[in-house]
């Protein structure tokens, strides 16, 4: 399989944060997830793999070329869409189109339109005046308007409702259709990430803690809740983390078939992405 | 090149929000001129230093918005920017150069109490765009190295010391016919401030290219 992002041993050192050794692929034709929480290097990731601040050290590449190499010819099939940053919002989205269609040869005015009239944002309004959600929405839209064959999306849900997060996740799976095409995501909104994303990979402290395709971790993973005297009888090496609560013992486990054969007491659940995040996060071993 | 055409047309739209109050300023400083009737000395003045001062507010657009980090998600490079930033500046103080010339000549022929003298409105004009160069070529490379926010404060100062280099300025060119200034001063003043905008391009370039967003 064709991977359309490749990064390997990625560091960055910044004052008091560092990210270590990150490696990622993201094949193409398919959607990546990264998850962690706030500050755990998710955005300098997804930075460094743009260029916008540069690496220390390792190799990025992008449809098989380096991305500073060759970046001006990467960045023309890239899509973005970042948190905190967009053009002026004293701009309509027609302007956004005149002004865009400088930047990429592929810029497709249709294309672009359609979107603005299917997220149903007035034409000639400012952005300032817009919705957060409207103003996510008018992001997403610029970002698929030159049919990018990556798209890269710092937290596209984050503000948004859950009718239009529904309707921008179809979008982005309908982008994803043809093989050639793949999204790397990052999103503190894990449900979402549940519903789209063929891998997770999950990044804690600038490293990274595991890349996994959701099917291994929805059907693998699992989440024990048991009494005290229960959890005591465990062997260490057969949890990953646990969790004290007030009544209970919840406990991290990677295989939950393979830990029910030796154990059987206490309920296993399947364990969501936002609850392996949390005990792996929060919890002790 | 395109791209570059596009990051001008971004900063000229975004001015077009600004539009009300940019008309509103003109209508001002027009109707004062018309009144006070000494529109030779001021108007040249005002209405270029106007538009050389509205063109940094660019600085500030981009900074709200964080423009600068998307801009660097495009196929565009650094130098692009800074590029597409200064020939901005440039066609804008133009806009106003040629805007408060033809102004000033406009409100002395509708006012007959001003004594219209159209070399000494080109000299002023030309002090002015003097100075206004001067200001841009200092500020433009502290607005890349301190940001916006900062760089505003530095610009306040700025001003001041415009005003007073300006006012020298047109005082020196009053002291010559313009004769004698297309003979010599223009020249080497249009030649050194060229050199000098170049000389800050490559400096804000090579600020630029260090920043991270």
């Amino acid at each position: 399989m064709e991977n359309s992002l490749e990064v390997k041993n990625l560091c960055k050192k910044y004052n008091g944060f560092e990210l270590k050794n990150v490696n990622l692929s993201l094949p193409k034709g398919m959607i990546m997830g990264l998850i962690g929480e706030n500050g755990a290097g998710k955005t300098t990731t997804i930075k460094s793999i743009l260029n916008v601040i540069k690496r220390d050290s390792g190799e990025i590449n992008i449809f098989g070329l380096d991305n500073i190499k060759d970046e001006k010819k990467i960045k023309s099939d890239i899509g973005v869409v970042l948190d905190d940053s967009f053009l002026s919002e004293y701009l309509t989205p027609k302007d956004i189109s005149k002004i865009m269609k400088n930047f990429y040869k592929t810029w497709d005015e249709n294309l672009y339109f359609q979107y603005i009239e299917k997220f149903k944002l007035p034409q000639n309004k400012i952005s300032k005046e817009f919705s957060s959600g409207m103003k996510m929405k008018l992001k997403i839209a610029t970002a698929l308007a030159h049919k990018p064959k990556l798209l890269v999306l710092d937290e596209p849900t984050s503000g948004l409702d859950p009718i239009a997060r529904n309707e921008i996740l179809d979008i982005f799976q309908e982008f994803i259709q043809d093989e050639e095409h793949s999204i790397l995501v990052s999103s503190h909104i894990t449900s979402d990430l549940e519903h789209i994303a063929d891998y997770i990979t999950f990044i804690n402290e600038g490293e990274i803690v595991f890349t996994k395709t959701r099917d291994e971790l929805l059907e693998e993973y699992g989440v024990l809740k048991c009494a005290e005297e229960e959890f005591k009888k465990l062997d260490k090496k057969d949890y990953i983390k646990f969790k004290k609560n007030k009544y209970e013992y919840e406990v991290l486990v990677e295989n939950k078939n393979e830990f029910r054969k030796k154990y059987d007491f206490g309920v296993i659940d399947r364990a969501s992405i936002e609850s392996i995040m949390l005990i792996y996060i929060k919890g002790e071993k | 090149m395109k791209e570059i055409l596009g990051l001008i047309i971004k900063d000229c739209m975004t001015l077009k929000s600004y539009m009300k109050t940019i008309i509103f300023m003109i209508i001002l400083f027009s109707v004062c001129m018309y009144i006070n009737g000494d529109v030779t000395s001021f108007m040249p003045v005002y209405i270029p230093l106007f538009f050389g001062i509205l063109a940094m507010s660019s600085f500030s657009y981009d900074n709200i918005s964080k423009s600068d980090k998307y801009l660097h998600t495009f196929p565009v490079s650094k130098k692009d920017v800074v590029k597409a930033r200064y020939l901005y500046v440039l066609l804008i103080t133009f806009v106003g150069s040629i805007l408060g010339f033809l102004l000033t000549i406009f409100i002395a022929l509708i006012n007959n109490k001003v004594n219209f003298n159209f070399e000494s409105v080109l000299s002023t004009l030309l002090g002015a765009v003097c100075g206004i160069s001067i200001f841009q070529i200092l500020q433009i490379p502290i607005m890349y190295k301190f940001g916006a926010e900062k760089g505003r404060m530095i610009q306040i100062v700025l001003v001041v010391a415009l005003m007073v280099i300006i006012s020298v300025a047109i005082s020196m060119m009053n002291g010559f016919s313009l004769n004698m200034l297309e003979k010599y001063g223009v020249v080497i003043g249009c030649v050194a401030i060229v050199l000098l905008y170049v000389l800050s391009y490559k400096i804000s370039c090579k600020i630029y290219e260090k920043k991270e967003f």
